[in-house]
Protein backbone atom coordinates (compact mmCIF):
# COMPACT_ATOMS: atom_id res chain seq x y z
CA UNK A 1 0.00 0.00 0.00
CA UNK A 2 1.23 3.49 -0.79
CA UNK A 3 2.52 5.41 2.19
CA UNK A 4 2.98 9.12 2.57
CA UNK A 5 6.61 10.18 2.83
CA UNK A 6 7.51 11.48 6.24
CA UNK A 7 8.14 10.42 9.79
CA UNK A 8 8.10 11.59 13.36
CA UNK A 9 10.27 14.60 12.63
CA UNK A 10 8.90 15.45 9.20
CA UNK A 11 6.89 18.57 8.59
CA UNK A 12 3.23 17.97 7.96
CA UNK A 13 0.82 19.84 5.73
CA UNK A 14 -0.17 21.83 8.77
CA UNK A 15 2.89 24.04 8.17
CA UNK A 16 0.68 26.07 5.83
CA UNK A 17 -1.10 27.12 8.96
CA UNK A 18 1.95 27.52 11.10
CA UNK A 19 1.02 30.73 12.84
CA UNK A 20 4.11 30.48 15.04
CA UNK A 21 2.91 29.15 18.33
CA UNK A 22 -0.72 28.47 17.41
CA UNK A 23 -2.46 25.55 19.08
CA UNK A 24 -3.43 22.62 16.86
CA UNK A 25 -6.92 22.63 15.37
CA UNK A 26 -9.60 21.47 17.75
CA UNK A 27 -12.88 20.42 16.20
CA UNK A 28 -11.50 18.65 13.14
CA UNK A 29 -13.06 15.31 14.06
CA UNK A 30 -16.40 16.91 14.92
CA UNK A 31 -16.47 18.76 11.58
CA UNK A 32 -15.78 15.51 9.73
CA UNK A 33 -18.61 13.75 11.56
CA UNK A 34 -21.07 16.46 10.46
CA UNK A 35 -19.80 16.25 6.87
CA UNK A 36 -20.03 12.43 6.94
CA UNK A 37 -23.77 12.65 7.77
CA UNK A 38 -24.30 14.02 4.26
CA UNK A 39 -23.39 10.64 2.70
CA UNK A 40 -26.25 8.50 4.13
CA UNK A 41 -28.62 11.42 3.46
CA UNK A 42 -27.58 11.47 -0.17
CA UNK A 43 -28.17 7.68 -0.39
CA UNK A 44 -31.58 8.12 1.26
CA UNK A 45 -32.35 10.68 -1.46
CA UNK A 46 -31.44 8.15 -4.16
CA UNK A 47 -33.74 5.57 -2.51
CA UNK A 48 -36.56 8.15 -2.44
CA UNK A 49 -36.01 8.75 -6.14
CA UNK A 50 -36.17 5.04 -6.99
CA UNK A 51 -39.45 4.80 -5.09
CA UNK A 52 -40.77 7.71 -7.18
CA UNK A 53 -40.80 10.47 -4.52
CA UNK A 54 -38.95 13.24 -6.34
CA UNK A 55 -39.80 16.03 -3.87
CA UNK A 56 -38.41 14.11 -0.85
CA UNK A 57 -35.31 13.18 -2.86
CA UNK A 58 -34.67 16.86 -3.66
CA UNK A 59 -35.22 17.87 -0.01
CA UNK A 60 -32.79 15.19 1.23
CA UNK A 61 -30.13 16.11 -1.31
CA UNK A 62 -30.58 19.76 -0.33
CA UNK A 63 -30.13 18.82 3.34
CA UNK A 64 -27.05 16.74 2.47
CA UNK A 65 -25.56 19.72 0.60
CA UNK A 66 -26.47 21.92 3.57
CA UNK A 67 -24.60 19.69 6.02
CA UNK A 68 -21.54 19.56 3.75
CA UNK A 69 -21.61 23.35 3.34
CA UNK A 70 -22.03 23.82 7.11
CA UNK A 71 -19.04 21.55 7.83
CA UNK A 72 -16.92 23.53 5.36
CA UNK A 73 -18.02 26.85 6.87
CA UNK A 74 -17.24 25.70 10.42
CA UNK A 75 -13.84 24.40 9.29
CA UNK A 76 -13.04 27.77 7.68
CA UNK A 77 -14.25 29.49 10.85
CA UNK A 78 -11.87 27.35 12.92
CA UNK A 79 -8.97 28.36 10.65
CA UNK A 80 -9.86 32.04 10.96
CA UNK A 81 -10.12 31.70 14.74
CA UNK A 82 -6.74 29.98 14.87
CA UNK A 83 -5.14 32.84 12.95
CA UNK A 84 -6.90 35.33 15.22
CA UNK A 85 -5.67 33.61 18.38
CA UNK A 86 -2.06 33.44 17.15
CA UNK A 87 -1.88 37.21 16.69
CA UNK A 88 -1.43 39.80 19.34
CA UNK A 89 -3.22 42.47 17.37
CA UNK A 90 -6.15 41.27 15.32
CA UNK A 91 -9.55 42.23 14.03
CA UNK A 92 -12.34 39.66 14.26
CA UNK A 93 -13.12 37.67 11.08
CA UNK A 94 -15.32 39.75 8.78
CA UNK A 95 -17.91 36.96 8.47
CA UNK A 96 -18.92 34.76 11.47
CA UNK A 97 -18.52 31.44 9.67
CA UNK A 98 -18.98 29.14 12.69
CA UNK A 99 -22.25 30.78 13.71
CA UNK A 100 -23.54 30.74 10.15
CA UNK A 101 -22.47 27.07 9.77
CA UNK A 102 -24.42 26.14 12.93
CA UNK A 103 -27.52 27.91 11.56
CA UNK A 104 -27.15 26.00 8.27
CA UNK A 105 -27.04 22.73 10.29
CA UNK A 106 -30.37 23.80 11.88
CA UNK A 107 -31.90 24.50 8.45
CA UNK A 108 -30.71 21.09 7.17
CA UNK A 109 -32.26 19.26 10.15
CA UNK A 110 -35.49 21.21 9.61
CA UNK A 111 -35.50 20.20 5.92
CA UNK A 112 -34.99 16.50 6.77
CA UNK A 113 -37.82 16.39 9.31
CA UNK A 114 -40.06 18.58 7.17
CA UNK A 115 -39.59 16.26 4.19
CA UNK A 116 -40.00 13.00 6.10
CA UNK A 117 -41.28 13.28 9.63
CA UNK A 118 -44.84 13.79 10.79
CA UNK A 119 -44.01 15.42 14.10
CA UNK A 120 -45.75 18.68 13.28
CA UNK A 121 -44.36 22.03 12.11
CA UNK A 122 -43.63 23.39 15.62
CA UNK A 123 -41.64 20.26 16.56
CA UNK A 124 -39.64 20.53 13.34
CA UNK A 125 -38.72 24.10 14.25
CA UNK A 126 -37.86 23.06 17.81
CA UNK A 127 -35.57 20.27 16.57
CA UNK A 128 -33.90 22.64 14.11
CA UNK A 129 -33.38 25.19 16.92
CA UNK A 130 -32.03 22.50 19.23
CA UNK A 131 -29.50 21.33 16.63
CA UNK A 132 -28.39 24.94 16.00
CA UNK A 133 -27.87 25.49 19.74
CA UNK A 134 -26.01 22.17 20.12
CA UNK A 135 -23.79 23.05 17.14
CA UNK A 136 -23.10 26.52 18.57
CA UNK A 137 -22.12 25.06 21.94
CA UNK A 138 -19.96 22.28 20.49
CA UNK A 139 -18.13 24.40 17.88
CA UNK A 140 -18.14 27.67 19.79
CA UNK A 141 -18.69 31.21 18.55
CA UNK A 142 -16.43 33.15 16.22
CA UNK A 143 -14.22 35.85 17.75
CA UNK A 144 -16.36 38.99 17.78
CA UNK A 145 -14.15 41.67 19.26
CA UNK A 146 -10.82 42.89 18.02
CA UNK A 147 -7.93 42.33 20.37
CA UNK A 148 -4.82 44.33 21.10
CA UNK A 149 -6.37 47.41 19.49
CA UNK A 150 -7.29 49.15 22.72
CA UNK A 151 -5.05 51.60 24.56
CA UNK A 152 -3.59 54.98 23.76
CA UNK A 153 -2.11 54.08 20.39
CA UNK A 154 -5.21 52.27 19.08
CA UNK A 155 -4.96 54.03 15.71
CA UNK A 156 -1.37 52.84 15.27
CA UNK A 157 -2.35 49.33 16.33
CA UNK A 158 -5.16 49.22 13.82
CA UNK A 159 -2.73 50.24 11.08
CA UNK A 160 -0.42 47.42 12.18
CA UNK A 161 -3.28 44.90 12.10
CA UNK A 162 -4.20 45.92 8.54
CA UNK A 163 -0.56 45.85 7.34
CA UNK A 164 0.16 42.45 8.91
CA UNK A 165 -3.05 40.98 7.51
CA UNK A 166 -2.04 42.08 4.01
CA UNK A 167 1.51 40.78 4.51
CA UNK A 168 0.15 37.47 5.80
CA UNK A 169 -1.72 36.92 2.51
CA UNK A 170 1.62 37.26 0.69
CA UNK A 171 3.16 34.66 3.02
CA UNK A 172 0.32 32.20 2.39
CA UNK A 173 0.68 32.77 -1.38
CA UNK A 174 4.45 32.20 -1.14
CA UNK A 175 3.84 28.92 0.74
CA UNK A 176 1.26 27.82 -1.82
CA UNK A 177 3.68 28.54 -4.70
CA UNK A 178 6.44 26.79 -2.70
CA UNK A 179 4.39 23.60 -2.63
CA UNK A 180 4.21 23.66 -6.43
CA UNK A 181 8.02 23.61 -6.83
CA UNK A 182 7.97 19.84 -6.44
CA UNK A 183 11.22 19.63 -4.47
CA UNK A 184 10.90 18.79 -0.81
CA UNK A 185 14.14 20.52 0.23
CA UNK A 186 13.23 23.76 -1.50
CA UNK A 187 9.69 23.65 -0.11
CA UNK A 188 11.17 23.25 3.37
CA UNK A 189 13.46 26.23 2.74
CA UNK A 190 10.48 28.34 1.71
CA UNK A 191 8.65 27.30 4.89
CA UNK A 192 11.67 28.24 6.99
CA UNK A 193 11.81 31.64 5.33
CA UNK A 194 8.07 32.10 6.03
CA UNK A 195 8.66 31.27 9.65
CA UNK A 196 11.28 34.00 10.04
CA UNK A 197 8.94 36.46 8.29
CA UNK A 198 6.12 35.60 10.71
CA UNK A 199 8.45 36.00 13.67
CA UNK A 200 9.11 39.54 12.45
CA UNK A 201 5.34 40.15 12.25
CA UNK A 202 5.02 39.27 15.94
CA UNK A 203 7.84 41.72 16.78
CA UNK A 204 6.03 44.53 14.94
CA UNK A 205 2.79 43.66 16.73
CA UNK A 206 4.62 43.92 20.03
CA UNK A 207 5.62 47.49 19.28
CA UNK A 208 3.45 49.24 16.63
CA UNK A 209 5.99 52.07 16.33
CA UNK A 210 8.12 49.63 14.32
CA UNK A 211 5.60 49.63 11.48
CA UNK A 212 6.75 52.70 9.55
CA UNK A 213 10.37 51.55 9.43
CA UNK A 214 9.35 48.03 8.34
CA UNK A 215 6.72 48.81 5.70
CA UNK A 216 9.14 48.04 2.86
CA UNK A 217 9.62 44.56 4.28
CA UNK A 218 5.91 43.92 4.68
CA UNK A 219 4.96 44.98 1.18
CA UNK A 220 7.68 45.39 -1.44
CA UNK A 221 9.99 42.54 -0.41
CA UNK A 222 7.22 40.06 0.35
CA UNK A 223 5.40 40.86 -2.89
CA UNK A 224 8.67 40.42 -4.79
CA UNK A 225 9.33 37.12 -2.99
CA UNK A 226 5.84 35.92 -3.90
CA UNK A 227 6.24 36.77 -7.58
CA UNK A 228 9.72 35.22 -7.69
CA UNK A 229 8.49 32.02 -6.01
CA UNK A 230 5.55 31.74 -8.42
CA UNK A 231 7.76 32.20 -11.48
CA UNK A 232 10.42 29.84 -10.14
CA UNK A 233 7.83 27.14 -9.27
CA UNK A 234 6.44 27.36 -12.79
CA UNK A 235 9.89 27.20 -14.41
CA UNK A 236 11.49 24.62 -12.15
CA UNK A 237 8.60 22.15 -12.23
CA UNK A 238 8.98 22.06 -16.04
CA UNK A 239 12.72 22.44 -16.68
CA UNK A 240 14.54 21.52 -13.43
CA UNK A 241 16.98 24.32 -14.31
CA UNK A 242 19.98 24.11 -11.96
CA UNK A 243 21.10 27.74 -12.42
CA UNK A 244 17.62 29.03 -11.61
CA UNK A 245 17.56 26.80 -8.54
CA UNK A 246 20.88 28.18 -7.30
CA UNK A 247 19.70 31.75 -7.85
CA UNK A 248 16.40 31.09 -6.11
CA UNK A 249 18.18 29.45 -3.17
CA UNK A 250 20.41 32.53 -2.87
CA UNK A 251 17.31 34.74 -2.89
CA UNK A 252 15.71 32.65 -0.11
CA UNK A 253 18.90 32.90 1.91
CA UNK A 254 18.99 36.70 1.46
CA UNK A 255 15.35 37.05 2.40
CA UNK A 256 15.68 34.90 5.49
CA UNK A 257 18.78 36.79 6.63
CA UNK A 258 17.37 40.24 5.96
CA UNK A 259 14.09 39.49 7.74
CA UNK A 260 15.82 38.11 10.82
CA UNK A 261 18.32 41.02 10.80
CA UNK A 262 15.44 43.47 10.54
CA UNK A 263 13.83 41.78 13.54
CA UNK A 264 17.05 42.08 15.52
CA UNK A 265 17.31 45.77 14.63
CA UNK A 266 13.71 46.32 15.79
CA UNK A 267 14.43 44.57 19.08
CA UNK A 268 17.59 46.61 19.48
CA UNK A 269 15.65 49.85 18.82
CA UNK A 270 13.14 48.81 21.50
CA UNK A 271 16.04 48.18 23.85
CA UNK A 272 17.54 51.59 23.06
CA UNK A 273 14.16 53.23 23.74
CA UNK A 274 14.03 51.47 27.09
CA UNK A 275 17.59 52.51 27.93
CA UNK A 276 16.81 56.15 27.10
CA UNK A 277 13.64 56.08 29.21
CA UNK A 278 15.49 54.55 32.17
CA UNK A 279 18.34 57.06 31.82
CA UNK A 280 15.98 60.07 31.67
CA UNK A 281 14.01 58.82 34.67
CA UNK A 282 17.14 58.17 36.72
CA UNK A 283 18.53 61.62 35.90
CA UNK A 284 15.26 63.24 36.98
CA UNK A 285 15.19 61.18 40.17
CA UNK A 286 18.78 62.14 40.90
CA UNK A 287 17.98 65.82 40.25
CA UNK A 288 14.99 65.80 42.60
CA UNK A 289 16.89 64.07 45.40
CA UNK A 290 19.63 66.71 45.11
CA UNK A 291 17.10 69.52 45.65
CA UNK A 292 16.57 70.48 49.25
CA UNK B 1 -19.48 21.20 34.16
CA UNK B 2 -16.28 22.50 32.59
CA UNK B 3 -16.41 24.03 29.08
CA UNK B 4 -14.63 21.07 27.43
CA UNK B 5 -17.14 18.56 28.86
CA UNK B 6 -20.03 20.82 27.86
CA UNK B 7 -18.67 20.98 24.31
CA UNK B 8 -18.36 17.19 24.16
CA UNK B 9 -21.83 16.75 25.62
CA UNK B 10 -23.32 19.16 23.07
CA UNK B 11 -21.51 17.42 20.25
CA UNK B 12 -22.92 14.03 21.27
CA UNK B 13 -26.37 15.60 21.42
CA UNK B 14 -25.89 17.03 17.94
CA UNK B 15 -24.76 13.66 16.59
CA UNK B 16 -27.83 11.96 18.11
CA UNK B 17 -30.20 14.54 16.55
CA UNK B 18 -28.46 14.15 13.18
CA UNK B 19 -28.48 10.33 13.33
CA UNK B 20 -32.21 10.29 14.19
CA UNK B 21 -32.85 12.75 11.33
CA UNK B 22 -30.91 10.61 8.86
CA UNK B 23 -32.64 7.50 10.22
CA UNK B 24 -36.03 9.16 9.63
CA UNK B 25 -35.01 9.94 6.07
CA UNK B 26 -34.05 6.28 5.53
CA UNK B 27 -37.25 5.09 7.23
CA UNK B 28 -39.47 6.91 4.75
CA UNK B 29 -37.26 6.01 1.80
CA UNK B 30 -37.17 2.29 2.56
Amino acid sequence: MAQRYGGKFSKSNESMRDWSGAKPRRSRFAVRVVAAMAIPLFIAGVLELTSGDVISAIIEWGAALGLGFAAWLIDEGEKAQEAFEARQIAKPPSFPRKIFGSVVIGFSVFAIYFGNGDLGFINHILLAGLSTILALVSFGLDPMRSKGLEGEDSFERERVAIAIEKAETYVVEILEAGKRIGDRNLTDRVERMAKSVRTMFRTIEDDPRDLSSSRKYLSVYLKGARDATRKFAELYSRTKDKDARAEYEALLEDLETSFSQRREILLLENRTDLDVEIEVLRERLAASTLKP
Amino acid sequence: MNPASLKRFAFFGLVIVLVIAVGTAFGTAG
